[in-house]
């Protein structure tokens, strides 16, 4: 049985029924790659739970007060309150200007793209820098988000490129003459300070492509063995 | 006795992170938020009473967000000045703040439409189906967008704790 993300998912979500459950852990007991990518999706739920948490001081809340007494909406000023401030929207601003920050630093227009094929700086981001966009990182203006091993057997690459235009994400794949720019997507996101949205056609080009995500420790085996397979 | 605005008031948490992870705005947030309360104030005789009140008030702010206030979102307001954050011991909190802003910063990253999912499958614990009342699309839509949106969230935040080998 293929454990692919969506099977994942649903076992995650409780969304099987006794029998395919049943079939899943079967299938995880024989597949170290899928029991990895199971804990990996665990994790990052456990932190999205943990770290964006509901605000329940909702004493303070001049909605509430809105709702209970019935005032009209016009009465109440929407006015920022210094005194309250939800955990999660503060560290949205952190972000939000975190992100901005960056964009503001990186400028060059130097194409990555040549005749198809990656060159310079996105380059050696494909060939050389592990998966995992940080913030501070040195990697600059562009950043790998992921590995998939392709259904052809070709490697291939989401990245992201920040530019002062804005955000570019594009999918690469590694071939003998390079890596070859497959897609991307150069929609700027006109939010100010936000962080572009990541590209729905790039996740279709993936999709394409098929194969599965590789995990940190093969993807690093491969990174040092300048991308020979054992 | 239950009432109407009591328990519009105790969802007004789960809503705001809600409309949050939508608008990734605190500002624009706000708005939905506020739009959605009165329409459903407004409405509140078309909300039959014993199903669930927090997929009707997420779907209207689904809708208000997507039919008419998406485009007049707002830039990201200023950074308010750090110390506002810290804690008694320094350095925890600013580690915690540390990863806040990664989670953050990763849900922010998805595609709208991921987001969505995200927020109301793995934040709220709804279920598919519920999900997909609420965003009003195929429940094979919700799949595909939660896998998608997992792939790339597990891979920016997804360190697991340590496997236990198979025997």
């Amino acid at each position: 049985m293929e454990l692919n993300d969506e099977l994942l998912c649903a076992y995650i979500d409780g969304e099987l029924d006794a029998p395919r459950r049943a079939q899943v852990e079967r299938a995880l007991e024989q597949d170290a790659g899928g029991r990895l990518r199971l804990a990996r999706m665990r994790a990052a739920d456990e932190r999205l739970r943990k770290e964006i948490p509901v605000d329940s001081n909702a004493a303070a809340d001049p909605l509430a007060q809105f709702i209970l007494q019935g005032e009209s909406a016009a009465a109440t000023p929407r006015a920022r309150l210094a005194a309250w401030r939800p955990t999660f929207a503060l560290a949205a601003g952190c972000a939000a200007l975190a992100f901005g920050f960056l964009l503001a630093r990186v400028g060059g227009g130097s194409s990555a793209v040549h005749e198809g094929f990656a060159s310079g700086r996105l380059q050696a981001a494909l060939e050389h820098a592990p998966s995992g966009a940080r913030l501070g990182d040195e990697a600059g203006a562009t950043s790998v988000v992921l590995t998939v091993n392709a259904r052809d057997g070709r490697y291939c690459r989401l990245y992201r490129q920040r530019a002062e235009a804005g955000v570019t994400e594009g999918v690469a794949c590694r071939e003998s003459a390079g890596w070859r720019v497959v897609a991307f997507d150069g929609t700027v996101d006109d939010a100010g300070y936000h962080t572009a949205g990541a590209s729905p056609l790039m996740d279709h080009e993936l999709d394409e492509l098929g194969g599965a995500t590789l995990e940190p420790a093969v993807e690093k085996a491969l990174l040092a063995g300048e991308w020979t397979a054992r | 006795m239950p009432s109407f605005a009591r328990d519009l008031v105790e969802l007004l948490p789960r809503a705001r992170r809600f409309a949050w992870v939508l608008t990734r705005s605190h500002h624009d947030a706000e708005d939905v938020l506020q739009a959605a309360v009165e329409r459903a104030l407004r409405h509140s005789g078309t909300w039959e009473r014993g199903t669930r009140l927090d997929s009707w008030l997420f779907r209207i702010m689904q809708n208000l967000w997507r039919d008419e206030l998406r485009a007049h979102r707002r830039k990201a307001e200023p950074l308010e000045a750090a110390g506002e954050i810290m804690g008694t011991d320094g350095r925890e909190v600013a580690m915690k703040h540390i990863q806040t802003v990664q989670a953050s910063a990763a849900l922010s990253q998805l595609p709208e439409e991921q987001r969505a999912v995200i927020a109301l499958v793995v934040m709220e614990g709804m279920s598919y189906q519920e999900a997909a009342d609420i965003l009003e699309i195929p429940v094979g839509t919700i799949m595909s967008r939660l896998a998608r949106a997992r792939a790339r969230l597990a891979a920016t935040l997804g360190d697991p704790p340590p496997v236990r080998a198979a025997k």
